[in-house]
């Protein structure tokens, strides 16, 4: 699958490690692959998304906040973490309900990808395969991990009003427009 | 929200894989706010005994859990 990959989407991959490396994780996650994505700058869709108010730092915020909490397990018993964590940092400020302290980083240095990232990856090639693109450029993984519906995607861009689905709109639309 | 749309079905379709993994979020959820409200009771003052009898636990396992974290020390710890 990795020979598909284009230099942006490699970089974006390796950038992901990176990011999981930084927040101190033992796996690489969903999230960490929107991070690396993000700090492709020269990339059509990282542009596009960073006028919506979608950027590396913004992202970074966002899931150092959000730390590894698996809100879309959570939605689907109905709690919505977004405004869980909203109530709880009007009460005790930003970043309250962080895990600070409980982060296990990787012992032997490797860091690999977790199940979902994984599983994102895959839905990478899928999401591909679907606009008939022969090959995987960053977008295609934003719209991997969007597919692979895990993590802490839901609400990492709540503040900014976007959903899943309208992120991978965004994405799809900036890929499939003329040049 | 196609996606967790799709998840909210799978929950009411019994699946194991996602319910248990809803079980884990919500108990990494609510260890989170027990951190923090621990914490913010014993910046208040209160005893652990008091924290205990809240959380339905004994004083020794909730000073247990939460006194090693370094974050509030006292005379008590």
């Amino acid at each position: 699958m990795f020979e598909r990959f284009t230099d942006d989407a490699r970089q974006a991959v390796v950038a992901a490690r990176e990011e999981a490396r930084r927040l101190e994780q033992a796996t690489i996650a969903p999230e960490h692959l929107v991070l690396g994505v993000l700090g492709v700058t020269g990339d059509p869709v990282v542009r596009t998304l960073a006028d919506a108010g979608i950027d590396l730092p913004t992202a970074r915020r966002a899931v150092e906040r959000a730390d590894g909490v698996d809100a879309a397990a959570l939605e689907s018993i109905g709690i919505d973490f977004a405004e869980v964590r909203r109530k709880v940092e009007a009460e005790f400020g930003s970043g309250a309900l962080s895990g600070a302290g409980r982060r296990g980083g990787s012992r032997t240095g490797i860091i690999r990808f977790d199940r979902d990232a994984k599983k994102a990856l895959a839905q990478s090639l899928r999401a591909a395969l679907a606009l008939e693109h022969r090959i995987i450029a960053p977008g295609h993984l934003l719209l991997g991990v969007v597919r692979a519906g895990e993590g802490a995607l839901p609400v990492m861009f709540a503040e900014q009003g976007v959903t899943p689905a309208g992120l991978a709109d965004t994405v799809t639309r900036t890929m499939t427009a003329p040049s | 929200m196609s996606e967790t749309k799709q998840l909210a079905d799978a929950a009411a379709s019994r699946d194991p894989a996602v319910g248990l993994r809803a079980v884990r979020a919500l108990r990494d959820l609510a260890d989170r706010l027990e951190a923090l409200q621990v914490r913010s009771a014993r910046e208040q003052g209160w005893s652990w005994q008091e924290i205990a009898a809240c959380l339905g636990v004994t004083r020794q396992a909730v000073h247990k859990k939460h006194a090693a974290t370094g974050r509030f020390r006292s005379k008590e710890d």
